[in-house]
């Protein structure tokens, strides 16, 4: 049972398209994404055709979406600009890692916040481990996320699907196989939204919020990937 | 800013090798010649483990392994002021292993409290009794709710894993 590499069919799948690079950046920027596969906590598909994130050379205007939003940008140029959604020439895989991962978090919470928007249980199920789970359940690293999130404290399948990057299917999956065991509590937590405060909080939240800066445990993180990535 | 996390537990459990794992500069220590047979190696580190990494933005992160007699427990409290969260590496070929858990479980009962900790048990695969299921039953006894699993310190991916499993618990508090 190997517990260190990431499961590519338990993430996340979301597609990317490339406009204005010169044609051997746009080559070096898939073969990064592909090399990256392993690494990235979403999966990244080259479908230019439905993207859900444009990778656009530096000064290229925002294609035409056909869906009901924009799909967020990430800006590829050389103006050493400092900017989450923007990766400087030469391209370089920890930058892409670390783009991709921000951009594909906000994707996948914009979705799960859709679909809370649809919700109409204000008690949505939490949940909550007693203990750390059997060995025989952990056989990923997602899952050992997703024990180590759910030991922390109560969350709904929402909020362990944003927290962890996984699809809410995989949390899902998970929660179902602990509740065999027993160590796993179901609790029902009021949800204190009314329909104003959500429209408020979607007026608010663009689709990517470029400019947040990361906190100190994803500054952290990033920086063990490197380790064992070995960029540096 | 500068922020640290610990490693600690028993003189050869691995808290040297740990640090050296993941640090982006050579480790610095105070080894000494070992005179005590039953650790089985050279050298043991008598004061200090210290390793670092820089974060985006230039912030610190320092590395330090307690020292893992208990003759020096007062610095176990010194270098856990401020401390991010705490790891704990077990060594399984050690007579009660779950016994020296409780050693540093008490040891940094406040830092564990404030902060989190993950339990990393070596030598599993020689070594299989205890179990992990048995530390995990224990550790729920003790009211302590952490990741327990079996670690290769040797290997850079399995002690980042520890850390990232460190930081998962500390974001889902804050």
């Amino acid at each position: 049972m190997d517990m260190h590499t990431s499961s590519a069919a338990t993430r996340a799948q979301f597609n990317y398209g490339v406009e204005g690079l010169k044609a051997s950046e746009e080559l070096l920027l898939k073969s990064l994404v592909r090399l990256l596969a392993g690494r990235t906590q979403h999966q990244w598909v080259y479908h230019p055709q439905a993207p859900d994130v444009w990778i656009l050379a530096h000064g290229l205007p925002a294609p035409i979406s056909s869906g009901p939003a924009p799909a967020p940008i990430i800006t590829v140029g050389k103006t050493e600009k400092q900017a989450p959604d923007y990766l400087n020439l030469p391209l370089r895989p920890n930058e892409i890692e670390a783009a991709f991962n921000r951009v594909g978090g906000t994707i996948l919470e914009s979705r799960i916040q859709a679909t809370q928007d649809t919700d109409v249980n204000l008690y949505p199920a939490s949940y909550k481990l007693s203990r750390w789970p059997r060995v025989h359940l952990l056989g990923s690293a997602e899952r050992m996320r997703l024990a180590t999130l759910l030991l922390s404290r109560p969350l709904t399948l929402a909020q362990l699907s944003r927290q962890s990057g996984l699809s809410p299917i995989v949390c899902e999956g998970f929660i179902d196989d602990l509740k065999t065991t027993g160590l796993i509590e179901t609790l029902r937590i009021q949800v204190v939204q009314t329909p104003a405060i959500k429209t408020t909080e979607a007026q608010n939240s663009s689709p990517v919020d470029s400019t947040a800066p990361l906190s100190l445990f994803a500054r952290i993180r990033n920086r063990l990937n490197q380790r064992v990535t070995g960029n540096s | 800013m500068e922020h640290k996390i610990l490693f600690t537990g028993v003189a050869g459990a691995g808290k040297t090798t740990a640090i050296a794992a993941v640090s982006e500069i050579a480790t610095m220590n105070t080894d000494v010649r070992n005179t005590d047979q039953s650790l089985g190696k050279e050298t043991t580190t008598v004061g200090l483990d210290y390793g670092e990494l820089t974060l985006e933005g230039g912030d610190k992160l320092r590395l330090y392994g307690t020292p893992g007699q208990m003759r020096f427990d007062f610095m176990w409290h010194i270098l856990a002021r401020g401390a991010l969260g705490l790891i704990i590496l077990i060594d399984n070929r050690r007579p009660d292993p779950i016994a020296d858990l409780d050693v540093y479980l008490n040891g940094f009962k406040q830092l564990i409290n404030d902060t989190a900790c993950v339990v990393a048990v070596g030598r599993t695969e020689t070594h299989g009794t205890p179990d992990i299921e048995e530390f995990a039953i224990h550790l729920e006894a003790k009211g302590i709710l952490c990741p327990v699993l079996p670690t290769d310190v040797r290997d850079t991916a399995q002690v980042v894993q520890l850390l990232e499993l460190l930081m998962l618990q500390l974001e889902a508090k804050h």
